[in-house]
């Protein structure tokens, strides 16, 4: 079943044509990066000064770019497209009578969504170190904290950032999933996802609100480039951890009670 | 004591009455309104069971019920002698079903698009059967090629008619080893031939031993093959019984062509052959229902009195005629 998910997903041309565009983002960047250069020397949030001087950053670089837009509209594609998708095309019912459990069926929507993820930032960290290692410096990484570490320490640095990428999207594959299941209109259930992720950004900089800060699905994802400082800072890599998985059991429940009795008439 | 032989005859009897569907009380509301109210279905085990009734009769929504993708608000269903929800689920994979349409992916192929639900359907397959291997690729040519699309087999399902789309529904039904059928109008969008075709596919699978469950609301198409049938009108079940039953039930209709048909109705009147709302008369030509089977002395009655016969003749009714008369609107309808 998972395997037949998986062929399905990837052998899909949306898929594919939305995998190429995050894959060119960094190749974009960094041409930018290099034609015009970083900006100033004061150091902004997106890393564009530090690209110049060694190619791991056009890691940092394109992650904060693609996270708070391209990244969540992607995974919404895919996420709200499991049930809802499968609805719209008529193929929910033969699934279901194929027999195919409806709890096997989620969970196999939601692994596939989380691979989909993986292969998505494990690709742009990828596409990032290749197009970086072309056209900027190699030389030793001066971390934000201030050391120097080697370039090959710095290459794996990037890597496990593509992991901590891939963790602080699970929630918005939890809300893609669950609202999937409320509604046969996949780009219904795509926007809505999409709706909530950009509800939760503006709230993240509206300071009156600061109490509900730590409960939103958002609020930790620019952790993950504090795993470039010696010591690495995990304390918001844990809270986003945390946060990731309160969402994602919240909303995988909240999908369970509303898809395992829900009457299919799509 | 019973002897070894009664316990197998009787288990032979109970074999020969057993149902491969049945529901006792199905209902279901949708949107406030009662769809399907109080329907007792009995499929018998080995019939073509035409499940007749026009658009929006509530029989899709009775057979989303029996696959268990509606949950009934009241009622119980057994399918294949499974009544549990579990068991039912796994009885399922000993059925094949086209509901409501055909459902594919329109960016695979028929051949993918088969392959990718004869994936899905494999474990509980497995589970159903140990022994049971998935199908090859030569498996699901094979199904394609019994509904006639092995030529188009690598060509996107977005390109394919509408007839080919419901014939690969049909070949996806029959992917693995079943014992029942269930067909939601799968005569839909097939042009006369086709119709033809999925008759004699479905007549041929049945003598084979499968049980076929076929709704339809064009009535003709599929009255001939029918062993049983049960007619839906408004959610509620009107008549279930085999085709024969339901056809003498309704009995037959004597017509009379002559130039006299007034004089041809008053004696049949006088002579108590038939009632009187029975009796219809158009320009030339009367029909009745008569009370009496000996068609001779009603024959010998009218040329007595002067009737001049062209001639005499006797029709049953068509399932068509039937429906109309049980729900007081055409089958036809929308």
């Amino acid at each position: 079943m998972l395997a037949s998910e998986l062929s399905l997903l990837f052998r899909r041309r949306r898929t594919k044509v939305l995998l190429i565009l995050l894959f060119l983002a960094p190749w974009l960047m960094g041409y930018i990066i290099y034609q015009f250069g970083g900006g100033r020397g004061d150091q902004g949030p997106n890393f564009l000064n530090l690209v110049t001087h060694n190619a791991v950053f056009l890691v940092l670089a394109s992650m904060s770019s693609l996270l708070p837009l391209l990244f969540p509209l992607a995974v919404s594609l895919i996420a709200s497209d499991s049930i809802a998708g499968e609805a719209s095309l008529g193929t929910l019912r033969y699934l279901l009578i194929a027999p195919v459990s409806r709890l096997k069926l989620l969970v196999c929507k939601l692994v596939t969504s989380v691979i989909f993820v993986l292969v998505a930032s494990v690709g742009v960290t990828i596409s990032s170190l290749t197009a970086g290692v072309i056209l900027f410096p190699t030389g030793k990484v001066l971390l934000l904290s201030g050391q120097m570490e080697s370039f090959a320490h710095g290459v794996l640095l990037a890597l496990l950032v593509s992991v901590l990428v891939a963790a602080s999207l699970i929630s918005v594959v939890g809300i893609g999933l669950a609202i999937s299941t409320f509604t046969d209109i996949p780009v219904g259930a795509t926007l809505g996802t999409l709706g909530i992720v950009i509800l939760s950004e503006i709230l993240s900089n509206i300071t009156q609100v600061r109490g509900i800060w730590p409960l939103l699905p958002t609020n930790y994802w620019f952790s993950f480039a504090d795993i470039f400082r010696n010591p690495i800072r995990f304390g918001p890599i844990w809270k986003d951890f945390i946060n990731q998985g309160i969402w994602i059991v919240f909303a995988f429940t909240l999908a369970m009670a509303r898809f395992l009795n829900k009457d299919i008439t799509s | 004591m019973q002897s070894d032989q009664e316990i197998t005859q009787n288990q032979r009897i109970e074999e020969a009455g057993s149902l491969a569907i049945a529901t006792k009380g199905l209902t279901k509301a949708l949107g406030g309104a009662n769809v399907v109210e109080n329907v007792s279905l009995e499929v018998p085990t080995g019939s073509i069971y035409g499940f007749l009734g026009p658009n929006g009769s509530g029989k899709t929504t009775t057979i989303r019920m029996i696959l268990g993708l509606v949950a009934p608000d009241a009622g119980e269903v057994e399918i294949l002698g499974a009544s549990e929800p579990r068991d039912r689920q796994l009885k399922l994979s000993r059925v094949g079903a086209v509901v409501e349409g055909p459902g594919f992916y329109p960016y695979l192929n028929g051949f993918n698009n088969l392959k990718r639900f004869a994936q899905v359907a494999y474990p509980a397959q497995r589970r159903s059967n140990p022994r049971i291997r998935m199908l090859t690729d030569a498996d699901i040519s094979s199904s394609l090629e019994l509904v006639g699309l092995l030529d188009a087999r690598n060509k996107n399902y977005r390109a394919y008619s509408l007839g080919m789309k419901q014939r690969l529904a049909i070949a996806a039904a029959m992917l693995w080893p079943r014992e029942l059928l269930v067909l939601d109008e799968p005569t839909n969008g097939l042009d006369p031939q086709g119709i033809v075709e999925v008759r004699d596919l479905l007549t041929s699978l049945n003598q084979n031993g499968l049980t076929i469950f076929v709704s339809s609301h064009i009535l003709s198409e599929v009255e001939i093959i029918c062993s049983d049938v049960g007619i839906m009108g408004e959610g509620r079940l009107l008549f279930q019984g085999s085709t024969k039953a339901f056809r003498s039930s309704l009995g037959d209709e004597f017509v009379v062509e002559t130039a006299n048909p007034g004089l041809a109705e008053s004696i049949l009147l006088q002579f108590g052959f038939a009632e009187p709302d029975s009796i219809e008369i158009q320009s030339g030509r009367l029909s009745a229902v008569l009370i009496t089977d000996e068609i001779e002395r009603v024959v010998t009655a009218l040329v007595n009195g002067g009737v001049g016969i062209r001639a005499v003749g006797k029709s049953s009714p068509s399932l068509e005629e039937a429906f109309v008369a049980l729900t007081g609107r055409s089958g036809h309808a929308r």
